[in-house]
């Protein structure tokens, strides 16, 4: 293909590598001259100029060696074939709709007989169909929309001679393509509910991979650049009923998507390519993200595309035919080679076997000495200072001597029945089997977390309150919930203590409405609490701060909302004043309560990584938000809903905010933090891992507690 | 470091029989010691049966150094009326380093030292040595202690299973 682009140059200007593995390759169209390569496994960009009869044109699709070109201006269409450069012409197109938006499908090579290109174009209820030799784009109304509303808007993909349409989170229209091309529409419709109604955008690819139909859900956090949670459903047939069907895993081959469109590729074809992950491109405010969905620990890892002034708009994956057509190389064996043994380097003291040995030895030590170790050690120290030797296993309570901090919990894919931890501080990461019952569920999401205690729901109506550490778990009634979204959860002491109380906090989306329901222990159902304040109130999405009594809840603009349980009163403090004028687009920045040393912080993080994060300390003389410069000897962990502040168990981790992520390496993670000395990221944003399902927790040990 | 004659001084001896002489300000840094001097203050000569030559003379050097940097602090305090506080930092940074580089020892010298720091309780040392201790345990699997700190596993493969058991996941990385 990129023999075309650079034209007689000949294949010297070819980026290297080209070929050996996936590219994303953009053509401008009228904006430039020139078309780019991004190689994302590598992070470079490359431009190339354009021959004259390509420029301003731009690439609406790809099928096998054939290019579908435009010209932005003239709206002349035509196949370009990248091995022959024949050229092969469409009718050109009419006026409207934008084609430039629209999805575009190909049934087969341009230069077969039964050719046919499809056009669904965003926010229409036709489609527009025609083929090499004809004169004119057909349109073709879909009935569909007359009985329901809404328009085209999802991406489409022909598969065994149908063409499938996303018309909506649950519906897919599946239309037979020959009889199109005669303007007649033969559609079946499935219509399937919403696994889990998600009160944030969504975004569907659909992918075919080894004969399979997949699509791939991206839920994103109001806008579309903060993503929480992706599926992957694969298309089945049962009871002469066809469905999509969450799956959990696409084995050995990894998805690429851009724009609508996605394709597939068996992951060893290409160096550098992981297995059972999705790879797809994203403009944030930071900017081009390349992010990569490893669907095996349901981490969701980014690295930053290399600067492009044109966007990320109409970027396609190149896979070019060579690669596609190669069988199994030995090219990756060298990744195996790497996952060498680890040598043991870390062994501190004198290892000379010979040495006179006078003095005493260490499993001697009287075994109150052994315990003064244990308060300088993490619990995972602890525990593993036990099992040394005899002597040291005698060592009593050390669970409850060691230190603990928040580690990031976390739930990997399903199969594995599992939940990860991450030790931010030590950088380990512990994988804990858990409860089958538990995590085989689907579409868990951890709320809140308290003493060890993890607050989790499952779809929209069950919540139910875990330690993962002594698998003791304690089931609620379901959520009283109407038609409106869960917020936010909160529970006062710990489960197993007489005066524990779950308090659940629901916001009408216009923020003209607040229910809160109370829950104790034997009751049957929550306890309802309706309140309709005269000033709205926009919730953050972190869970409510139980100070001094009262539940203080953080509004997006920076406005506190206060529950009193006592009084059973809501009100919208007016002051502190909000620190936005104008309700912050939803999505655009995470905010946090929390108490610090006696006093309320808030903490807002913007999705855009260069910002800083802006930490605020309620004055509760004055009732106003002050700048926070220094977080003294605390360290504080936020993630989406969840924040905990520590005083910091060494000085080095002071001042820092620890983020849900964490930096990838071969063998080794490290937690990444925002340092308030020097307002960066450490240790750096070059590859971001982020599990999309997570909490901050204390591990707590300890049955009963 | 000159000291005025009409400081007391004690005699300190070690289990092989070697005598130290230490002013009796070094020597109340020993808790121990300290109480003994306090029964009796008469007692100028103090066996310690349970220290060795070599390791007294490391705690002797430790509280020497740090009576020494208390006497200098003091004294800056009495000269400029009250002490800056970047020199006090610097000081106990300085403070802090000696005590790094004291603590570069064998791990045979280092269990002899807080055994000695506890049984004559110098709390600076005892934590200091045990700081050490803890820092050599991090991050590491129960048989990269043993090797560390010169261990024999006397668990039996059922009771270091047992042990095990309770926690799997702390002991994945470790094998």
């Amino acid at each position: 293909m990129a023999a075309v682009m650079v034209g007689h140059r000949g294949e010297d200007s070819l980026p290297h590598g080209f070929g050996s593995r996936p590219w994303l390759f953009q053509m401008h169209g009228s904006k430039k001259s020139t078309c780019t390569f991004f190689d994302p496994i590598n992070n470079s960009l490359e431009e190339r100029v354009l021959p004259e009869f390509l420029q301003g044109k731009a690439c609406l699709g790809f099928y096998q060696d054939w290019l579908l070109l435009a010209d932005e201006q003239t709206r002349e269409c035509f196949f370009l074939s990248i091995t022959s450069f024949s050229k092969i012409y469409l009718p050109s197109f009419p006026e409207s709709p934008d084609f430039l938006k629209a999805i575009v499908s190909i049934t087969s090579p341009p230069n077969t007989s039964n050719c046919i290109v499809i056009l669904v174009c965003s926010s229409k209820t036709f489609l527009l169909v025609s083929s090499p030799g004809r004169k004119m784009w057909k349109k073709v109304p879909l009935k569909y929309f007359k009985q329901n509303t809404g328009s085209l808007r999802g991406p489409s993909i022909i598969y065994n001679e149908q063409l499938f349409v996303m018309a909506s989170m649950s519906v897919t229209l599946v239309i037979d393509v020959a009889p199109l091309i005669r303007g007649c529409v033969k559609m079946t419709v499935i219509d399937q509910l919403k696994p889990c109604p998600v009160p944030y955008s969504w975004h569907t690819f659909l992918v075919e991979c080894a004969g399979d139909l997949f699509s791939v859900l991206v839920h994103s956090y109001g806008s579309r650049q903060l993503i929480i949670h992706i599926e992957v459903r694969r298309l089945e047939l049962s009871c002469n009923e066809i469905h999509w069907r969450r799956v959990q895993d696409i084995g050995d081959h990894a998805f690429f998507l851009a724009g609508s469109s996605g394709k597939s590729l068996p992951a060893n074809k290409a160096r550098g390519v992981q297995r059972n992950c999705i790879y797809f491109p994203a403009n944030n405010s930071d900017g081009a993200r390349l992010y990569n969905f490893c669907l095996d620990d349901q981490v969701l890892n980014f690295t930053f595309l290399p600067e492009n002034n044109g966007g990320l708009n109409r970027l396609q994956w190149a896979f070019p035919m060579k690669m596609m057509q190669t069988v199994e190389e030995d090219i990756f064996n060298s990744s195996d080679v790497m996952r060498s043994e680890m040598t043991d380097s870390t062994v501190i003291g004198n290892e000379d076997e010979n040495e006179v040995v006078s003095s005493r030895q260490w499993d001697e030590l009287p075994i109150e000495l052994v315990e003064l170790l244990f308060p300088r050690l993490s619990l995972v120290d602890c525990l593993r200072l036990s099992s040394v030797c005899k002597g040291w296993s005698q060592a009593s309570n050390f669970t409850r001597k060691g230190r603990v901090w928040p580690w990031l919990m976390h739930l990997p894919n399903l199969k594995y029945q599992s939940w990860k931890f991450f030790d931010p501080f030590c950088c380990e990461e512990y994988t804990l089997k858990s409860n089958a019952v538990v995590v085989a569920r689907d579409h868990l999401a951890l709320r809140f977390s308290k003493n060890g205690w993890v607050v989790i729901t499952e779809g929209n109506k069950k919540v139910f309150i875990l330690n993962p550490f002594t698998a003791e778990v304690i089931n609620l009634p379901p959520l009283p919930l109407k038609d409106y979204f869960f917020d936010s959860i909160s529970f006062t002491s710990v489960p197993t203590s007489p005066d524990f109380v779950v308090y659940g906090f629901f916001f009408q989306i216009c923020g003209e409405f607040v229910e809160i329901s109370t829950w104790c222990p034997g009751e049957e159902e929550w306890t309802v609490l309706e309140f309709q304040p005269s000033i709205p109130f926009f919730p953050s999405s972190n869970s409510p701060v139980l100070f001094q009594g009262e539940f203080y809840c953080l509004g997006r603009k920076g406005e506190l909302g206060v529950f009193n349980p006592e009084l059973e009163t809501w009100n919208v403090l007016s002051k502190p004043e909000p620190i936005y004028s104008t309700e912050p687009r939803y999505g655009n920045e995470y905010c946090h309560l929390l108490e610090l040393n006696g006093d309320l912080i808030s903490v807002f993080r913007t999705d855009d990584t260069k910002q800083p994060i802006r930490v605020l300390k309620l004055d509760r003389s004055e009732m106003k938000w002050e700048k926070l410069e220094h977080l003294r000897g605390m360290t504080l962990f936020v993630d989406r809903r969840n924040s905990i502040a520590i005083r910091s168990p060494e000085k080095k981790y002071a001042n820092r905010i620890y983020v849900p992520w964490f930096e990838g390496g071969m063998d080794s993670k490290k937690g990444i933090f925002y340092s308030m000395e020097n307002n960066s990221y450490h240790p750096s944003l070059h590859r971001v891992e982020e599990p999309l399902t997570c909490v901050w927790m204390e591990p707590n040990l300890h049955l009963h507690s | 470091m000159a000291r005025s004659s009409t400081e007391n001084m004690i005699t300190l001896m070690s289990s092989d029989g070697e005598e130290f002489m230490v002013t009796e300000k070094v020597a109340r840094e020993c808790t121990t010691i300290r109480n003994m001097l306090e029964d009796d203050c008469v007692i100028t000569n103090i066996p310690l049966p349970n220290v060795t030559s070599d390791i007294l003379s490391m705690v002797i050097e430790y509280c020497m150094e740090h009576v020494a940097a208390a006497e200098k602090a003091a004294a800056e305090t009495a000269e400029k009326g009250s002490s800056s506080a970047p020199a006090a930092a610097k000081a106990n940074k300085d403070l802090e380093e000696w005590d790094k580089a004291f603590m570069n020892v064998d791990v045979y010298t280092l269990c002899d030292l807080i055994l000695a720091a506890n049984y004559l309780n110098v709390s600076g040392l005892l934590d200091l040595t045990i700081q050490t201790a803890a820092n050599l345990i991090k991050g590491k699997s129960p048989e990269q202690i043993r090797k560390t700190f010169h261990i024999q596993n006397d668990l039996s493969l059922e009771e270091e299973e047992k042990i095990r058991s309770q926690t799997p996941w702390a002991f994945e990385k470790s094998e």
